[in-house]
C-alpha cells in the first residue's frame, strides 16, 4: 500500500485547497448581482435559446452510426500492430472485414441516413 | 505473452454451412439498395437460395470426414453441430415462405431490411450450434439476437410491436451480461475459452467449493445456467416469452421460437452435457430443479390463456421443460432425446404459428379463441393444418410430437430418471387440455357470423384466387381464409413432416442418436 | 506494488453488481442502457484481470469481441428507443403494458 501513499495525500491536498478557495470567495467576495451577471454565459452574446430544450433526433441517428463505424474503426487497431506477423492471411481478413463494412456503409448512405433533411 | 494463430487451407472448409448465408445476405442487400422497388420479390427467392445453399453446404460436410475442429478450434462441424443447423435451415426456410403474404398484409415496406435480418439471425443461429469456444457461442448468441430484436419491433408504428422489441431487447441483453459474466469466471477457473480446453482441464483437476479455482468455476457456471436459460425460456426466466411472441411479426416469432430454442439447446448440450461432463454432480440438480419447473408451470400458464398466440409461446415454455429434461439426464441418451425432440418441434411449432400468421389477416389483430370457432366450416384445409399441429403438440400417440416426448422419456426412465419421466408424462397428459380446447372451437362451435352470409363471402375469395381483395376480410367476418402460395408449401412441408416422423420415426431418432455420438 | 488479482475481481464484481442493481431498479430505459453497459464492462475487466494472472491472451480477444457486440447492442437499443419516442414521446418502462395476458 505504501506506494500509492503519497497519491492519497496529493489528492486529499488537492480536494481540501479547492474546497477552501470556493468557501474563502463565498464569504470574502462582494455581491452586487444584476442582470447581466445572472444571465448563462454564451461567449458574451444574448442566450437564443433555453439550454435545456429537446434537440433533433436526427443526431442520434448521426450519433448511432459514428458508434459502430468508430468501434469497427479499433477493431482494425491490432491488425496494424500484428500485420507482418500475420502475413497475407491477415491482409486478405483484413479487406474482406473493411469490404463488409464498406458494404454497411455503401447501404447506409443509399438508405439516405447521411442526409440530414 | 505468446499468441500462435494458424489456419490451414481445409479450416476454410468448415464454413461451407455458413457462407452460402454470408454471400445471400451481401447479395440481398444489394438488391434492396441498387434494384428498383419491383425487384422486391427477387429478396426472398436469394434468401431462400441462401438457406438452401447452406443446406448442400451441410450435407457436404455431413459427407466429409476428418478434423471436426477448425480455426484453432473456434468452430466445429461435428454432427450434433450439423443436426442442430438442418433444423435452424428448415425452420428459415418455411419462415421464410410464410413471409411475403404475411408482410403484404401487413404494409411492410422495409422487405430488404426484413430479409437481410432474417438471414443475419439464421447464421447467428448456425454459428451458435458450431461453436466450440466461448467466444463463438457470445458471438452466435449475439449474431442471432441483435437481429431479432429490430424482427421484433419490425410492424411500423404498432405500439405492440415496439414494446415486444423493447422488452425482449432490455431483458436479453440484461440476460446476455450474466451468460458474459458467466464465461470470464470460467475462462478464469480453467485458463482457456476452449470447450475441448475447458473440459479437458476439468477431467485433470480436482476442486472444491472453497478452494483453488473452484469458487470460480461455480459461479461462473450458475451464471451460464441464468443466461442459457433465459434464452430457451425456462421458468423463472420465462417472463419475456409471451409478451415478445404476441408482439413480433408470427414468422419472426416462429424462427425465434424454434430456431433460437434449438441453437441454444445445442450450446446447453454442448456445454453441460460434454464440456462439463465430467463434473455432472455440481449442475445436474439445478437443471433437474429447472425442468420440473418448467415442465410443470408452462403448462399451467398456457391452459389460462384466451389468445392462440399466447398460449403457443407458454406451450413453447413447457416443451422447453421437456427438453430441459432430456439435458437433466447428463448423458448421450438424453442428447439423441432433446435432439430428436428439437426436430419435430420446429416442424410442429411452425407450422402452427404458420396457421395463425394466416389467419391474421389484418393489422393489429391478434387470433383469439373465439375467432377459431367454425374454421373448420370456413377453411377445412386450414383447420385440419392447425389440428394435425396442435395434435402433434399436445404429443398424441402416432403424431410427431410422440416421438419427441417419447425419447426424452425413455432416456430419463433408463438414466434412473424416474421421478422426470412420470413428471413429464403428467403435465403432457394435463397438457391436452389447451391443445383440445382450440381443436374443439374449430370443429365443434359454430362460427359467430350468419352462414348465408360467410358462404357468398366463401365463393367471392375463392374465385379471387386468394388475392388482395382477401386481404381486406378481417377475422371477425371472414368466411374462408385466404392463403398465399408460399404459406401453402410451408404448411404442407410442415405437416407432411409431422405426419411422416409420426408414422416412420426409425429415421429421424437414428439421425439423432448418431448427432449425439451413439451407435 | 502490483495489484492482486482478487482487487480487480472484487472491483468488477461490485461494479456488475451496481449494473444489475440499476436494471432492476431504474425505470427509464436509457438509464437501464446505461445500467446493462456497465455490467459488459465490468465482465471487461474481469476478462482482462485473468488474462493477465493467467498469462494467456484469450481474455484480450474476448474483449475486444464483448467490445464490439456491446457498441451494436447499444445501437439496436437506441434506435429501438427513438422508434418508441416518436410514436408515443414517453419512454417510461411501466408505461409498457399494452402486453398483457
Amino acid at each position: 500500500m505504501a506506494s500509492f501513499t503519497p497519491l492519497l495525500i496529493l489528492m486529499g491536498l488537492t480536494l481540501a485547497f479547492a474546497v477552501l478557495v470556493t468557501i474563502i470567495t463565498f464569504i470574502l467576495g462582494p455581491k452586487k448581482p444584476n442582470a447581466a451577471k445572472l444571465s448563462p454565459y454564451e461567449c458574451g452574446i444574448e442566450e437564443i435559446d433555453p439550454p435545456k430544450q429537446r434537440f433533433p433526433i436526427k443526431y442520434l441517428v448521426t450519433g448511432m452510426l459514428f458508434i459502430v463505424f468508430d468501434i469497427e474503426a479499433a477493431s482494425m487497431l491490432p491488425f496494424a500492430d500484428l500485420m507482418r506477423r500475420l502475413g497475407s492471411l491477415g491482409f486478405y481478413e483484413l479487406v474482406i472485414f473493411i469490404a463488409v463494412l464498406m458494404l454497411a456503409l455503401v447501404y447506409v448512405w443509399r438508405k439516405g441516413a447521411f442526409s440530414w433533411e | 505473452m505468446n499468441f500462435i494463430y494458424t489456419v490451414s487451407n481445409a479450416d476454410w472448409g468448415h464454413l461451407l454451412a455458413l457462407a452460402p448465408l454470408v454471400v445471400t445476405t451481401a447479395l440481398t442487400m444489394l438488391i434492396d439498395i441498387f434494384l428498383p422497388a419491383k425487384a422486391r420479390s427477387a429478396l426472398v427467392a436469394v434468401a431462400l437460395a441462401g438457406v438452401a445453399g447452406s443446406g448442400a453446404g451441410v450435407y457436404m460436410l455431413y459427407q466429409s470426414s476428418g478434423n471436426v475442429l477448425a480455426f484453432n478450434g473456434m468452430i466445429t462441424t461435428d454432427h450434433l453441430a450439423l443436426f442442430g443447423s438442418v433444423i435452424i435451415l428448415v425452420t428459415t426456410f418455411l419462415s421464410l415462405l410464410i413471409a411475403p403474404g404475411y408482410i403484404e398484409r401487413q404494409g411492410v415496406a422495409q422487405q430488404g431490411e426484413y430479409y437481410t435480418l432474417v438471414q443475419l439471425a439464421a447464421l447467428g443461429m448456425l454459428l451458435l450450434t458450431s461453436a466450440a469456444s466461448l467466444m463463438t457461442i457470445f458471438l452466435g448468441i449475439e449474431l442471432l439476437s441483435l437481429p431479432l430484436y429490430i424482427l421484433c419491433a419490425f410492424s411500423p408504428g404498432q405500439t405492440k410491436a415496439y414494446e415486444s422489441g423493447m422488452k425482449y431487447f432490455m431483458l436479453s441483453a440484461f440476460a446476455s451480461g450474466f451468460l458474459l459474466y458467466g464465461m470470464a469466471l470460467t475462462y478464469g477457473a480453467t485458463g482457456t475459452t476452449q470447450l475441448a480446453g475447458i473440459q479437458n482441464f476439468l477431467a485433470n483437476h480436482q476442486f472444491t467449493l472453497t478452494s483453488g479455482f473452484g469458487p470460480y468455476f461455480i459461479m461462473g457456471m450458475a451464471l451460464l445456467i441464468i443466461g442459457l436459460s433465459f434464452k430457451v425460456s425456462a421458468i423463472p426466466f420465462h417472463a419475456w416469452t409471451p409478451d415478445v411472441y404476441e408482439g413480433a411479426p408470427t414468422p419472426i416469432t416462429a424462427m425465434m421460437a424454434s430456431g433460437t430454442k434449438t441453437a441454444a439447446f445445442v450450446v446447453f448440450i454442448r456445454l453441460f452435457t460434454e464440456t462439463f461432463g465430467s463434473v455432472t454432480a455440481e449442475w445436474q440438480g439445478i437443471i433437474w430443479a429447472l425442468a420440473i419447473i418448467t415442465t410443470i408451470g408452462g403448462n399451467i400458464l398456457a391452459a389460462t390463456q384466451t389468445n392462440v398466440k399466447r398460449m403457443l409461446a407458454y406451450s413453447g415454455v413447457a416443451h422447453a421443460g421437456y427438453m430441459l429434461i432430456g439435458v437433466a439426464v447428463a448423458n448421450s441418451l438424453g442428447t439423441a432425446g432433446v435432439l430428436t425432440y428439437l426436430a419435430v418441434y420446429a416442424l410442429m411449432n411452425t407450422g402452427a404459428f404458420g396457421v395463425l400468421s394466416a389467419l391474421e389477416q389484418q393489422i393489429d389483430t391478434n387470433v383469439g379463441l373465439d375467432d377459431l370457432r367454425g374454421l373448420a366450416s370456413r377453411s377445412p384445409l386450414l383447420a385440419a393444418a392447425m389440428a394435425i399441429f396442435l395434435f402433434a403438440l399436445a404429443g398424441i400417440p402416432g403424431a410427431a410430437g410422440f416421438i419427441g416426448k417419447y425419447t426424452v422419456f425413455y432416456a430419463a426412465a433408463v438414466s434412473g430418471h424416474i421421478e422426470l419421466t412420470i413428471i413429464g408424462v403428467l403435465a403432457s397428459a394435463a397438457g391436452f387440455f389447451y391443445y383440445l380446447r382450440v381443436i374443439w372451437m374449430m370443429y365443434f362451435v359454430p362460427p359467430a357470423g350468419s352462414s348465408a352470409e360467410s358462404e357468398s363471402l366463401h365463393a367471392e375469395i375463392i374465385s379471387a384466387g386468394g388475392s388482395a381483395a382477401a386481404a381486406k376480410v378481417s377475422i371477425a367476418t371472414a368466411a374462408a381464409v385466404a392463403l398465399p402460395v408460399g404459406a401453402t408449401i410451408a404448411l404442407f412441408i410442415a405437416a407432411v413432416g409431422v405426419i411422416g416422423f409420426g408414422i416412420a420415426p426409425a429415421e429421424i431418432i437414428q439421425l439423432a442418436r448418431n448427432a449425439a455420438g451413439l451407435p | 506494488m502490483a495489484v492482486s488479482l482478487n482487487s480487480y475481481l472484487i472491483v468488477s464484481a461490485i461494479l456488475f453488481s451496481i449494473g444489475v442493481i440499476g436494471v432492476l431498479v431504474r425505470r427509464n430505459p436509457l438509464v437501464i442502457f446505461m445500467s446493462i453497459e456497465l455490467m459488459l464492462n465490468a465482465v471487461n475487466l474481469t476478462f482482462m484481470a485473468f488474462a493477465n494472472a493467467l498469462g494467456s491472451v484469450d481474455g484480450w480477444v474476448f474483449v475486444f469481441i464483448s467490445l464490439t457486440v456491446a457498441a451494436a447492442e447499444v445501437v439496436v437499443g437506441l434506435a429501438i428507443i427513438v422508434a418508441i419516442f416518436r410514436t408515443r414521446k414517453e419512454i417510461d418502462i411501466d408505461e409498457m403494458n399494452t402486453l398483457k395476458g
